[in-house]
């Protein structure tokens, strides 16, 4: 499947300051390319800089194919950009932070947002910031998709941290196809 | 911070409670809850209580919070409120549940007065928080509702230990597949669980959870402490000294009753002392209860399944394990991807991913000791299992990722 970017990409997503900018940032080969604005919001709470249009990193591949990947803007007002970012997608990313006021809410939130795309491809959950706030717990996570009919793999992840991230993405590359082997 | 080396009743400001409960509440901490506590107003308390089914509680606990944050703080609800750092008490409150948070509360504060770090802690990140150099930092603090840092030990949160193939012969050894018809061979590919620490472990964090305290598990060896609260166990030992525990059966050893003698001084699981509490802890020995079960499950299974697992029988995974934080066994992202798509046996894992059965079996036993996987009742009858595919070119492009992901 091509997106329309004409290559293949991956979507992170989710809140303000859930880390979708570091999160690409960890894996990709290239100094990823970001539109951080000041925020002037409510982001500002959390965020002295917060994404207002999309991230931008790169993975090359042997071959030289590259596959994409794409953060959405974090603030809602920006989610018009959510579908087009998305088309073409080969899974979602979903970053949570666990500081947030009601972090459940998010989660359905980002669900809704992307329902049609997670339908077609595959989600899986990153939290962030569990080692600030340790609830929600993952089950706890697990409890909520359950609720919406969905199981997919919920990881407690450093977004700074590329080993989280990498395993985050072989989760979803997984969940796309287990007999996926390398050699 | 007030001191915490005393006797008397714990001074406690009530919030969230209209003048008739709060009068109820007062007799409640005289009589049944042996007057652990007593309602004060203002600055001279020492802990708080917040009744977040209040009108308003949230914002009198963020507050609370913002105002005395090294202040332990107990919450009471109806439902688990998920509050950092703040000892929940579920309605209706019993006294043994309200004078378990109140111990819980002053060996908080008996903690905080040996370990001035914490603050220190707390300092540090709100620097990094304020430097507009570190603005991509995910470490930023939600400075509207201060948290009492209990998770800032790194080796709670440390990412997974990931072991390929020859990591893993080096590490467990190599156990080779065995055939599922010869009973002989089946039977040495089980172990029982309930010979070894991997089973006391599993009760006593259990107990723990259940009573909402702080208890030790001596099993003749070093004593773990388990946390429930925070999800955390602390033992003074390295993963090499744990390795070599799992394995040594205990059950021998011990002369056990895990249905549990409280104050029996030769119970295996007993409330943790003030002193104990007190003691100087070397901080990277906290581990997750959940990442620590899961290791020595996959240690003392060597390879194996427990007891009553029938290999032909289908199993089922209920849900992924957060393995970002657990020692990764030679393709576990793999096997949980495809048993969380399907039920299939043991044996029907490894043919369809090709790979040796003792990984399979290691992470199915590990799985299931944190009570994610289990086996399904009834016949088995064949699916044709397989795994799901998709066209060969994105496959294809798809392993390309993986193997660039792996390698780095």
């Amino acid at each position: 499947m091509e997106s329309t970017f004409g290559q293949y990409k991956i979507i992170f997503t989710g809140p303000v300051g859930a880390g979708k900018t570091t999160a690409i940032a960890s894996i990709s080969d290239l100094p990823p390319v970001s539109t951080d604005a000041k925020a002037s919001d409510m982001t500002r709470n959390r965020k002295s800089g917060t994404t207002v249009a999309l991230d931008y990193g790169v993975l090359t591949v042997d071959g030289g194919e590259s596959i994409h990947l794409y953060g959405t803007p974090g603030q809602e007002r920006f989610d018009f950009m959510w579908d087009i970012l998305a088309t073409g997608g080969i899974g979602l990313v979903l970053l949570l932070d666990n500081t947030r006021s009601d972090p459940f809410r998010d989660l359905r939130f980002f669900l809704g947002a992307f329902k049609e795309f997670i339908r077609k491809t595959k989600v899986v959950i990153g939290v962030t910031q569990m080692d600030l706030n340790y609830h929600p717990s993952i089950d706890d996570y697990h409890a909520q998709l359950k609720t919406v009919g969905l199981n997919p793999p919920v990881f407690e992840i450093d977004a700074r941290v590329k080993n989280d991230v990498s395993l985050l993405v072989q989760s979803l590359l997984y969940s796309i196809d287990p007999g996926l082997k390398v050699s | 911070m007030t001191t915490d080396n005393r006797t008397g009743p714990l001074r406690i400001r009530v919030l969230g409670m209209d003048n008739r409960s709060l009068s109820t509440f007062k007799m409640f901490l005289q009589g049944p809850c042996q007057n652990l506590a007593v309602p004060v107003s203002g600055e001279s308390a020492e802990i708080s209580l917040v009744d977040l089914d209040g009108h308003g509680a949230s914002e009198l606990l963020a507050n609370e919070q913002e105002r005395f944050p090294d202040r332990p703080i107990i919450v009471t609800s109806l439902r688990s409120p998920g509050v950092s750092g703040a000892i929940h008490v579920a309605k209706p409150v019993k006294a043994a549940g309200m004078m378990a948070a109140l111990k819980e509360a002053r060996l908080m504060l008996s903690l905080k007065k040996s370990r001035p770090e914490i603050r220190q802690e707390e300092g540090g990140n709100l620097e990094a928080v304020k430097n507009p150099d570190k603005q991509d930092s995910p470490v930023v603090l939600d400075t509207r509702k201060p948290r009492i840092r209990r998770h800032q030990r790194r080796s709670t949160h440390q990412t997974a230990m990931l072991l390929d193939e020859r990591a893993y012969s080096s590490y467990v050894g190599v156990v080779a597949d065995i055939n599922s018809k010869d009973p002989h061979q089946v039977e040495k590919a089980h172990y029982d669980k309930k010979k070894y620490l991997q089973a006391f472990v599993e009760s006593a964090v259990k107990v723990a959870r259940t009573r909402n305290r702080i208890l030790q598990l001596n099993c003749g060896w070093k004593p773990i402490i388990i946390f429930p609260h925070s999800n955390e166990i602390w033992i003074e030992a390295d993963d090499r000294q744990i390795r070599s525990f799992c394995v040594v059966p205990i059950h021998s050893i011990l002369d056990l009753d895990l249905r549990g003698a409280n104050e029996n001084p030769r119970s295996i699981i007993s409330p943790v002392s003030p002193d104990l509490v007190h003691a100087d802890r070397d901080p990277k020995k906290f581990q997750s209860i959940d990442a620590f079960i899961w290791k020595i499950a996959l240690w003392t299974s060597n390879g194996r399944v427990p007891d009553g697992i029938q290999l032909d029988q289908p199993v089922y995974l209920d849900r992924w394990p957060n393995l970002s934080r657990f020692v990764i066994v030679p393709h576990a992202l793999r096997i949980a991807a495809l048993l969380n798509n399907q039920s299939m046996t043991l044996m029907e894992v490894a043919e369809t991913l090709e790979i040796r059965q003792q990984y399979v079996f290691s992470f199915f036993s590990a799985a299931m000791a944190l009570g994610l996987a289990g086996q399904l009742p009834g016949q088995h009858q064949s699916a044709g299992a397989c795994a799901p595919r998709i066209e060969p070119q994105r496959s294809g492009f798809l392993q390309k990722i993986l193997h660039r992901l792996k390698v780095g």
